[in-house]
């Protein structure tokens, strides 16, 4: 042991003094490269000098506090723990020859490394004497200097405030990017940010580059310029980003994060495009790589307005907001206020008066379709800061009160729909700050208001668009639910443009012929009708013709019976659904309205218990041709008061349609001239063959039948 | 004997109460002095809802949503190329791999197929507008045709619910729903989030309710959807014999029963559900003065057209579309169905763009002369577009075109978007976007923008994380804007 402390004795006098020349005389001297690789052991070295020392600190405050540690252990420790601290020291001392630091941290770093060492040998030499009190104060100060030591360090390799960095707000400081920004700050300054200036800032400057700004990275490092516009091949940066991993040139160093695929040709193509560091990033075209490689995304610019009055209290604008008036901020953050009414019977004057607490904050108001009258202007005088006002549909038009004229911030007037005159526009116009009327829809004619927009050019005049084109109307609405008159029971007719005409004939002749009625009140029938209507105006053409089938009923029989069954798949409700009076749709021929037959005739027995004059039957038919409901090939009637001996009334064979006909409900009407019988048998035979340009197969065609009528 | 120790050591005195209160400050303290942002509020500071981010370009908006993909190669996409090479297959280059639909993907040949309706220039900046749209094609100096739309959905049902709600599985919350959770109701007589639907003669598409759905938000901001009868909101009368003061007397009682509910369960529905009797009281007056028709004038009627009083029509839709944006409505939704031509584009698509075009066109004039356009977002579109190549058989009179994702014409018009301006380029053939795309999301976070919100910061927590109606991308098309 005291063979070791001797030697070690030995050792440290001579480190130490190295140190010091090596420390204070490195400009002079000339130190042999292989002594760069002492240089770098300094990261790993350093460790065990600090370990060392606080092992033995904690071991020496025991050793004062409680005997029973071994004398020695704290000697041994001691010497060790300089021995370690001076060739950390002198490492430390080879490796900041290689420069590339801020000098007056190395500075620093250096006096108090050498400091630390230099303590930790006077401990080590002076050991015996450890129990005196000048003794604990040395030991005391090594720790203080070595902290300083190691926070110099650290500042040295990982920038100013590394400690706490992970406290601190991390938004970064750069300004965010908008259109105006150039590309270089846009895309390229964030990639220095991210990989390169932890070692290449003001403070660790290797190579003497930095790349926190523009101006410094353009300046270069100790080698010049790190580009040359336009040529990557010169330019050191992509030179050394290229290389190898492994290759000692290679930027990021192994072990740095290390630039991304596309980072690094995005540094390259910008270098070769000519390194441009005042473009906009907006003037690229995106589909440029160096667009599309970087990749920016800007957030859009918000301009704010300047209002410079005060806001109004949030209490106040709620107290305002009624369910028929809002009045909000025009954003969070601005004192200006936008007021709207709604809802014209719960109008009063009273409601804008109670604006007053806010005249100073109201821009614009809307008081569309409100009871506004040229004399309710005066009130809006009040609103010194108002911008827009919306009267449309009010009733202001003819005079303008005086206040109103004054507001010096008005730009938007919309008197659309009001009964605003030439004059009352001449008024509006001399406001100061007027930009844009619109008076669509008002008493103002054409000349006068090329003569508005002629006397004040500066203004613009939005009167609106009219159509000089000719339209076709739409056809007019039957009002009526059902298709069935009963005598009490008039059709009527609407158009929904008031005061068009409607045309109408009953005949079932085109409603331009002869026989054409204007529509002027109900129509009432008392037969099976088929109605075609059409409407025409003036500055119109007609609409096309509709046609309605409306069935007359007059007598409902007391019972049916169907004779023949329907088809199985069609039964519906059986005989009681053909006098009900109600009456099935075409295009749901399935429901229970309806009944069909093909392969059968219909065949249906109706009995009167007390027999009436009879002028028509009425035969409900169902069209559907897609589903090859047609009419029927004949249509037989007979009648007699013994239902086992009737005799034929009547017969007709109703005309095939040649061409395709809409899906619709449609009567075959047999006139019997006013026989009264208490039965009636009806026979209705579908077409054995449907025409070809339903089926090209010639198939059997389908009858559905609703309802019978008597008449 | 232990209960009294226990209790002594329940009992606070003072002494207690003073010394853990220093140590609760003084840790406190510490922990502000280690980290100083530790008593702030979440670094994210959320903006408050019901009020603007920023002031807003526009304050509503009216979609003409043309459900079913309207073909932007026969309306606003004009591609000669495909006239010339006509017959002709698609080249590998141009389709890259793209997927296709059931639909087509067993097509031996994709050949092109142009436009069999003629385009015309319009406009200050000679626009090329289809013959189809003349209407349209008259107020185009109004609108930004947006031409490279894209979008990640092959088939209508997901493209459609992107485009509503910003992803294609649903139950997200619908565009006018976060827009009346962001804004709020500027008419408290009348919903925030109005729905029109209406069908066209082509070839239709669903929609469904679940594309005007609050999602996770609360129910009030769900679209309400009108009917296309005479009476557009339904139920709206009082049954006869009940006097309006009955009325309020009964609504009150209910309100006091509700009430007591909330109490006991606090559940926020029933809230909800109070509102709604509320506004729907005032709605029996507001609404009645909505839909008077008869009121407009003739030259309106001419301007949309006469269908425009004849209830369920698209034109019926816009006017009262308009009627609706007047009275405050800050989102009003239309759907015209339709629109989606895999074969008979010759016959159908002047059928559809007849039942749009005029309607579509008076709906921007009309707002236009009331000085309501600058304050109204007028956005009309499909959710995706139409091939250039043929589905089913190609002859000289008629073809057809399968659903194609890669690009799409959507067209805005209104506040804060510039007019009479195309954006974006679309490949020669119509295919690829080549300049300027368009993605959904930026889709959604530009509308944001022009009403004034933020779109990263109108957010809703839901299943711990929070959403937004762009999720986790999207970008505001800074370009269009005005």
């Amino acid at each position: 042991m005291q063979q070791f402390q001797r030697v070690t004795a030995y050792l440290l006098f001579a480190l130490n003094g190295l140190l010091v020349v090596l420390a204070f005389f490195q400009d002079r001297l000339h130190i042999p490269q292989w002594l760069g690789v002492l240089g770098r052991l300094h990261p790993l070295l350093l460790h065990l000098p600090i370990g060392f020392l606080i092992v033995t600190a904690v071991l020496f405050w025991i050793e004062r506090k409680a005997n029973g540690l071994p004398g020695e252990l704290i000697p041994f420790l001691l010497h060790a723990t300089a021995m370690v601290a001076a060739g950390t020291a002198c490492a430390g001392v080879l490796l900041s020859t290689e420069g590339g630091y801020d000098p007056v941290v190395l500075t620093r770093h250096l006096v108090s490394g050498t400091l630390v060492s230099l303590i930790c040998a006077a401990l080590a030499l002076l050991a015996g004497k450890r129990n005196s009190i000048p003794y604990v104060m040395l030991f005391s100060s090594s720790i203080v200097v070595l902290v300083a030591a190691g926070h110099w360090g650290g500042v040295l390799t990982h920038g100013n405030n590394y400690l706490w960095q992970p406290l601190e707000d991390r938004v970064g400081t750069r300004p965010a990017i908008t259109d105006s920004t150039t590309f270089f700050d846009a895309a390229i300054q964030p990639i220095f940010d991210a990989k390169c200036v932890s070692c290449h800032n003001e403070r660790k400057t290797k190579g003497k580059l930095v790349l926190t700004r523009l101006d410094k990275a353009l300046r270069g490092g100790e080698h010049g310029p790190i580009w040359v516009a336009g040529s990557a091949s010169e330019s050191s940066l992509v030179e050394r980003i290229f290389l190898p991993k492994d290759h000692e040139e290679h930027m990021p160093p192994d072990g740095k994060p290390q630039l991304t695929a596309r980072e690094s040709r995005l540094l390259r193509l910008w270098i070769e495009n000519g390194a441009n560091t005042s473009q906009a990033w907006t003037t690229i075209p995106p589909t440029d790589s160096l667009r599309i490689l970087a990749a920016i995304s800007s957030t859009p610019t918000i301009v704010k307005k300047a209002y410079n009055f005060d806001f109004a209290s949030e209490k106040l604008i709620e107290k305002l907001n009624t369910p028929y008036r809002t009045v909000q901020p025009l954003a969070a953050n601005e004192p200006a206020l936008a007021a709207e009414f709604f809802l014209r019977s719960a109008f009063e004057t009273t409601m804008l008066e109670e604006l007053a607490v806010v005249r100073k904050q109201l821009v614009s108001i809307n008081l569309s379709g409100m009871k506004i009258q040229d004399r309710d202007l005066e009130r809006l005088a009040q609103f010194q800061n108002l911008e827009k006002v919306i009267l449309n549909n009010t009733t202001v038009g003819s005079e303008v009160p005086n206040a109103f004229l004054k507001l010096p911030r008005l730009q938007s007037v919309a008197v659309s729909g009001t009964l605003a005159t030439f004059p009352f526009l001449k008024q509006i116009a001399q406001l100061p700050a007027l930009k844009e009327v619109f008076f669509w829809n008002t008493r103002v004619s054409n000349t006068e208001a090329a003569q508005l927009a002629e006397a004040f050019p500066k203004i613009s005049w939005v009167r609106g668009y009219e159509t000089s084109e000719v339209l076709t109307l739409t056809p007019p609405i039957l009002v009526n639910e059902e298709l069935v008159a009963q005598a009490n029971v008039p059709i009527r007719l609407k158009h929904n443009i008031p005061g068009t005409r409607i045309l109408y004939t009953t005949d079932g002749t085109e409603p331009d012929s002869v026989s054409v009625s204007e529509y002027l009140e109900p129509i009432v029938l008392d037969r099976y009708s088929v109605v075609k209507i059409r409407a025409c105006r003036d500055g119109w053409y007609c609409s096309p013709v509709t046609a309605y089938h409306f069935f007359y009923a007059k007598h409902r029989p007391d019972s049916a019976w169907l004779l023949q069954p329907p088809d199985k798949a069609y039964r519906g409700g059986g005989a009681p659904v053909l006098y009900d009076f109600k009456k099935g749709t075409a295009d749901s021929f399935r429901e229970s309205a309806w009944v069909g037959y093909r392969h059968q005739p219909f065949l249906a027995l109706f009995e009167f218990k007390n027999p009436k004059p009879i002028q028509e039957v009425v035969l409900s038919v169902g069209l559907n041709m897609g589903a090859y409901l047609v009419m029927p090939q004949s249509v037989e009637v007979w009648g007699g008061t013994d239902p086992g001996a009737l005799k034929p009334l009547a017969s007709i064979t109703p005309t095939a349609y040649t061409t395709w006909q809409s899906v619709r409900v449609e009567g075959i009407r047999v006139p019997l001239r006013g026989v009264s019988y208490p039965y009636y048998k009806i026979v209705a035979t579908p077409t054995p063959r449907l025409p070809v340009f339903i089926s090209k197969k010639q198939e059997k065609g389908w009858l559905f039948i609703d309802e019978v009528f008597f008449n | 004997m232990k209960n009294e120790f226990l209790e002594h050591r329940l009992n606070i005195n003072r002494r207690h109460f003073l010394g853990k209160l220093g140590l609760g400050l003084g840790s406190a303290a510490l922990g502000s002095l280690l980290v100083p942002s530790l008593w702030q509020s979440d670094h994210e500071e959320l903006p408050a809802l019901g009020v603007a981010h920023f002031a807003p370009k526009a304050k509503r908006i009216i979609y003409l949503f043309q459900n079913g993909a309207p073909s932007q190669l026969e309306s606003f996409d004009y591609k000669p190329l495909l006239n010339t090479m006509a017959g002709q297959d698609l080249p590998d280059s141009i389709r890259n791999g793209q997927r296709l639909t059931g639909m087509t993907s067993n097509q031996k040949r994709f050949p092109l197929v142009g436009s069999y309706f003629k385009f015309h220039q319009h406009g200050q900046n000679g626009i090329w507008v289809s013959e189809l749209f003349p209407n349209m094609a008259k107020v185009i100096d109004e609108f930004c045709v947006i031409k490279t739309m894209h979008t990640e959905a092959i088939n209508h049902d997901p493209a459609l619910t992107f485009m509503q709600t910003g992803a294609q599985q649903g139950n997200r919350p619908s565009m006018g729903a976060w827009l009346s959770y962001g804004l709020g109701s500027e008419n408290k007589n009348l919903p925030a989030f109005c729905v029109l639907l209406s069908r066209g003669r082509g070839n239709g598409q669903g929609v469904y309710s679940k594309l005007w759905t609050n999602g996770f938000l609360e129910s009030v901001h769900q679209g309400v959807q009108f009917s296309s009868s005479e009476d557009p909101i339904l139920y709206l009368n009082d049954p006869a014999g009940t006097t309006r003061e009955g009325r309020r007397k009964m609504l009150d009682h209910l309100a006091q029963l509700n009430t007591l509910a909330f109490d006991e369960s606090g559940d926020p529905e029933i809230k909800t559900k109070i509102q709604q009797y509320e506004m729907a009281y005032r709605m029996q007056l507001a609404v009645p003065e909505l839909t008077d028709l008869s009121q407009e004038p003739e030259h309106i009627v001419k301007m949309y057209g006469p269908e425009c009083l004849v209830p369920g029509t698209y034109a019926a839709n816009c006017l009262l579309a308009r009627k609706l944006c007047e009275s405050g409505v800050r989102f009003v939704q239309l759907y015209h169905q339709g629109w989606d031509q895999h074969g008979n584009m010759v016959g159908e698509m002047p059928l559809q763009a007849q039942d749009v075009d005029r309607a579509s066109a008076a709906l921007i004039m009309d707002l236009k002369q009331r000085g309501i356009l600058d304050e109204t977002l007028v956005i009309w579109g499909g959710e995706f577009g139409r091939t250039n190549y043929c589905q089913g058989d190609l002859s000289k009179e008629n073809y057809g075109r399968d659903h194609h994702p890669r690009c799409y014409t959507v067209l805005m018009a209104g506040g804060g978007v510039k007019g009479g301006f195309v954006y974006g380029e679309t490949d020669e053939f119509g295919y690829n976007i080549i300049k300027d795309p368009v993605h959904i999301n930026d889709f959604h976070a530009t509308i944001l923008h022009l009403m004034g919100l933020n779109h990263e910061k109108l957010t809703y927590k839901h299943l711990g994380r929070r959403y937004r109606l762009t999720d986790v991308a999207g970008n505001v098309v800074t370009g269009i804007l005005a």
